[in-house]
């Protein structure tokens, strides 16, 4: 089989099987939608305007833990609720609960994310934590950076930053099953974090459905010999901007 | 795989029928392009329809032939998915049914050597083997997505295999 086959044959499409009627609600549906709001989905937020409305709107938060940093905005869920006015429409909001808005374009908004990294994560021996948790929130803050179109600031909430941490970490621990030989120790001490990572707190929050079961498939077929590898899709980011070990 | 260059059924932009006629033959294509690269999978659901909704936003201006107006729809969708890995493409009803379609149909079961080995390419050349063997689109026309000419493509494309399979190859001894 040549490499143009071998590649045909591991289409990830090559199953999917949806009806061309659901397809053409879709086509006929999207010429009906009203003019998209301009909010992006889910836990990140670009908004011009932003930063400024902050800083004219939310008071001097109140010094909770002893250090509190630029980042962190005082606002926790839904930061303006439908109908209540203010400088955001946010009435589509589909923010995952009430953790902490953070400004990721902050200056110290590595600083935030380092010292939010769970204790609960593991990571391979050869990782220093911080250094981890500092180099993956540089690389995820250059990414949104990389979006802003123009747009003043960014926020996302604190929960995603976890998750975030959370599938960084994973990454890691595939890349190490994938590096160990067959049936090492440190094979299994990967398979037994991956399996454990499946239950980590933000990954099993933010499940809209399928997901903690899929990690959990992937670690028990590795675990089980059916593959050789485990595939480092969701890690590629990662591996390009050179973080993983 | 290239398509034929034919008049497209009405302008696109005149009526929503128009657009419906025109853009119909490019669902299953545009949504297999985002099944092959969201994760998690479901999500290129709602990939299509913000791409949907951008390209009935542009009716006015869409081209007149297949080959430019699938061009054209894959260019929105490149963008749409570069949003989606920055988190801005948001979950709306309208994408709920084919998502729903889209989280009950099995994954096709993959060779994660031949998956890691295409991971493993630079991202500009991982993605125009994409394109070409999954999308169907030409070697020229896949270079034209990604803002490389033809010649360079056809280069690229070649030096791609061919580590694709030294790659291979090594994982396979």
């Amino acid at each position: 089989m040549n490499i143009e086959d071998q590649l045909r044959h591991n289409d990830p499409a090559r199953d999917l099987d949806v009806s061309d009627d659901s397809l053409a609600w879709m086509l006929r549906a999207a010429t009906q939608a009203p003019a998209p709001r301009r909010a992006p989905r889910r836990r990140v937020w670009l908004a011009g305007g932003l930063v400024a409305a902050l800083a004219l709107t939310v008071s001097s938060p109140a010094i909770a833990d002893g250090v509190r940093y630029l980042a962190q905005t005082g606002w926790f869920g839904n930061p303006n609720p439908p109908g209540a006015g203010g400088p955001f429409d946010a009435g589509d909001s589909t923010e995952q609960d009430d953790s902490e808005w953070i400004d990721i374009m902050s200056d110290d908004y590595v600083d935030y994310a380092a010292s939010v990294f769970p204790s609960y994560i593991s990571l391979p021996a050869q990782y220093d934590e911080d250094a981890f948790a500092r180099a993956t929130s540089l690389w995820r803050q250059g990414n949104v950076s990389d979006s802003l179109d123009g747009a003043p600031g960014a926020i996302m909430q604190n929960t995603g930053i976890v998750r975030g941490f959370e599938t960084d970490a994973r990454c890691a621990w595939i890349k190490e099953w994938n590096d160990a030989p067959d049936g090492s120790t440190r094979q299994d001490a990967a398979i037994d974090v991956l399996l454990e990572a499946a239950h980590w707190d933000a990954t099993v929050s933010t499940d809209g459905g399928g997901i903690v079961d899929m990690y959990v498939t992937q670690a028990e077929n590795a675990r089980d010999g059916k593959v050789g590898r485990i595939s480092m899709e969701e890690c590629t980011g990662l591996v390009d901007a050179g973080v993983l070990q | 795989m290239s398509v034929e260059v034919a008049t497209v059924p009405t302008t696109a932009g005149d009526t929503s029928t128009g657009f419906e006629a025109s853009i119909a033959p490019l669902m299953q294509p545009l949504l297999a392009y985002f099944a092959r690269r969201v994760l998690p999978r479901d999500e290129s659901a709602d990939c299509l329809s913000e791409t949907l909704i951008v390209l009935w936003r542009k009716r006015a201006s869409l081209p007149s032939t297949e080959n430019e107006l699938r061009a054209f729809a894959f260019g929105v969708a490149k963008g749409v998915l570069a949003n989606h890995v920055r988190g801005r493409v948001r979950q709306t009803a309208l994408g709920d049914r084919v998502r729903d379609e889209v989280r009950v149909s099995a994954p096709s079961v993959v060779d994660t050597d031949v998956r890691d080995s295409l991971a493993a390419l630079a991202p500009k050349d991982r993605e125009l083997v994409q394109l070409i063997v999954w999308d169907g689109f030409g070697v020229a026309e896949a270079g034209a997505l990604l803002g490389i000419r033809p010649g360079a493509a056809r280069t690229r494309y070649s030096r791609a295999k061919e580590k694709l399979r030294v790659t291979l190859a090594e994982t396979n001894d």
